[in-house]
């Protein structure tokens, strides 16, 4: 290129010289002429004076027109050159515009050869970046897995939950270490883990109940199960399990494939438990007695002696035994209590609520009439509950219902249900005097009570046994109520109590 | 008029006192015994001191929860010794638990009766039992 242009450079020098070099010939060659010209003149005959002319002037004449023929042979000589070099410096001029253009050209495309590149490595810069933020994101889903795995970890050694889990589709079980260590083994010491490894520890009476719990959470696609079930310890002695298993992965046509659970001992909690309940049981059979005696010979008295006792004796029975029954009346609410919350409830089952409603129906049948209530139940679930105290807990709202109303008000009860994803929600609702706000919470509580016993009589126990049941079952129980327009009692009950 | 004995096994004077009084209403019960624990019971039937006298009662009505021997061990000792096994014996206790029906009846126990609450109730059923098993009931002799 830099030489192309030299070589350009020095032939436009060079022709400008041969230009000029022309230049000057032709002024030479005129200025010769006219001089010749001007001599000739000079020298040309003038009127009639015949003149020789000077043979010297015609030798300088001679002179300068052989000059000025040597001049115009140079001359052609050099516009020959001169055409020559405009010939080159036309090429060099083409050739110019052409590596010009070629260079042009070429940049284009070299510009357009980056662009692309450019335009690639942008889009690679992006995928890159794209890519470490996912990796940095992923590292940090996994870090907080890693975290929320210890975190699961210390809760699980906190609370010394065994765990195990159970590939649904292959079969295979595997237990942690605690697992073993609640019935007083080792992890090794229980090989081979399997499906029948539970079946070597549990209590036969009670794995039945589990494995029906197990298949009906995997055929119901309830995703949640629990049991209790009694393992037989190294030692010989039995251990109560709580064991509650979920489903953690399912296919994509929703059949369960993986099972997570824990075990944890609640053999204290469960003896307590019967503990309290044997108490409460036995204590209220004990103070049952010696009420008996009281009420039985005030009546006896009252009965046999009466004519032999004035006005203000008779008064003193009476107080006495009333006292006695409304004692006796309340023991039996607390044996009611006791059982909710033990062993002695029952088994779960499913049952019509629609059934239920219609046997307590025909129970309190004396009850409403007698107050000529109205008793509208919507459609009712099957659910799955312990039957007697799921009862109890009907009775007693139907009961308030009834009870709580102003003075020759027509009750109106109303039953519903509807479905609340993990729970059944059932309402009572009906006309009655109502439940002030401040006081929708204390009335779960045992023994209270909001009015005196000769406005509306009552032990203070109802409520409490109710929300004691539900509990029992997974529930909640609370009160919606505007005063004077009546309560709405509602609760709810988990599907999978 | 036939001359019927009842052996009465309670040890609440209460009780005592409210069976007494209930079987002599009906007027068919000439003599009561009284045992206050299990194993007066069973010295009565076996005439052990200070039973010596005593004479093997027609009708046994039997409570459950008793000191020293329970009702339940009384009934057995009864129904497996052949000189006592054909006296009806009548539980009759304030326990109302399946466990001790069931019990009662496995051990051969006559009939089974929960005592009412109310002392009305509590007579009617005492004189019903007598007028069963001392007027309807042929008893082996």
């Amino acid at each position: 290129m830099a030489a192309g242009l030299f070589f350009f450079l020095r032939n436009y020098y060079r022709h400008q010289q041969v230009n000029m070099e022309i230049g000057l010939i032709r002024a030479k060659n005129k200025e010769l002429r006219s001089e010749n010209l001007a001599h000739l003149l000079m020298l040309s005959p003038k009127g009639d004076t015949a003149k020789q002319i000077p043979i010297a002037a015609l030798r300088i004449i001679q002179n300068r027109a052989s000059n000025q023929l040597e001049n115009d042979q140079r001359l052609s000589n050099l516009e020959k050159i001169n055409q020559t070099y405009i010939l080159i410096n036309r090429l060099g001029v083409a050739m110019l515009v052409c590596s010009v253009l070629f260079l042009i050209g070429f940049n284009i495309l070299q510009f357009k050869r980056r662009y692309k590149l450019s335009k690639l490595q942008e889009r690679d810069r992006q995928t890159m970046h794209l890519l470490r933020e996912t990796i940095r994101e992923k590292s940090l889903v996994q870090e907080d897995l890693i975290r929320e795995k210890d975190r699961l970890n210390f809760v699980l050694e906190g609370t010394n939950a065994a765990t195990w889990e159970w590939n649904i589709q292959t079969g295979q079980l595997s237990y942690n270490e605690t697992w073993a260590t609640l019935i007083g083994y080792t992890l090794e010491e229980i090989q081979p883990i399997d499906q029948s490894t539970l079946a070597r520890f549990a209590h036969p009476e009670d794995l039945e109940e589990t494995n029906k719990k197990v298949s009906e959470c995997l055929r119901d696609h309830t995703q949640f199960y629990e049991a209790t079930y009694r393992m037989r310890h190294k030692d010989g002695h039995w251990v109560w399990i709580l064991d509650r298993g979920k489903v953690v992965k399912s296919s994509e046509e929703g059949e369960p494939l993986l099972m997570f659970g824990t075990h944890v001992d609640i053999t204290h909690l469960k003896e307590t438990n019967e503990e309290l309940t044997r108490f409460a049981s036995v204590a209220s059979h004990e103070m049952r007695e010696p009420l008996r005696m009281i009420s039985s010979f005030m009546r006896l008295l009252d009965k046999n002696y009466s004519e032999q006792l004035d006005k203000k004796a008779r008064q003193y029975i009476h107080y006495a035994m009333d006292g006695a029954e409304r004692m006796s009346a309340m023991i039996q609410e607390l044996l009611a209590f006791a059982h909710a919350g033990g062993v002695k409830g029952g088994e779960t089952e499913w049952i019509d609520c629609n059934n239920l409603l219609q046997d307590i129906k025909v129970l309190m049948h004396g009850q409403l009439e007698e107050q000529e209530a109205k008793l509208n139940i919507g459609l009712l679930p099957t659910i799955q509950a312990r039957r007697t105290p799921l009862k109890l807990v009907f009775q007693n709202l139907i009961g308030n219902a009834l009870k709580y109303q102003a003075p020759g008000s027509r009750p109106s009860i109303e039953i519903n249900a509807s479905d609340a994803h993990t729970h059944w929600q059932f309402s009572v609702k009906d006309n009655g005097i109502g439940i002030a706000p401040e006081n929708r919470e204390v009335v779960f509580q045992l023994f209270k009570r909001l009015h005196t016993k000769h406005e509306y009589s009552g032990s203070g126990m109802g409520l409490a046994t109710c929300k004691r049941i539900i509990e029992q079952h997974g529930g909640k129980i609370w009160i919606d109520s505007n005063e004077g327009n009546g309560t709405i009692l509602t609760f709810t009950i988990r599907k999978t109590a | 008029m036939k001359s019927i004995h009842v052996l009465l096994v309670e040890d609440n004077e209460g009780d005592i006192l409210l069976t007494r009084e209930a079987l002599e209403e009906g007027k068919l019960v000439n003599q009561i015994s009284i045992a206050r624990d299990g194993k007066e019971a069973i010295d009565f039937l076996e005439k052990k001191a200070p039973f010596q006298a005593s004479m093997l009662p027609d009708l046994i009505l039997l409570d459950v929860n008793l000191p020293k021997k329970n009702g339940h061990e009384v009934l057995h000792f009864i129904k497996t010794t052949d000189a006592y096994k054909h006296i009806p014996v009548i539980m009759l206790t304030t326990s109302s638990s399946f466990k001790d029906i069931n019990n009662s009846y496995l051990n051969h126990a006559n009939c089974y009766i929960t005592k009412p609450v109310e002392v009305e109730e509590f007579f009617r059923v005492v004189l019903q039992l007598e007028n069963f098993w001392v007027n309807i009931v042929k008893l082996p002799s």
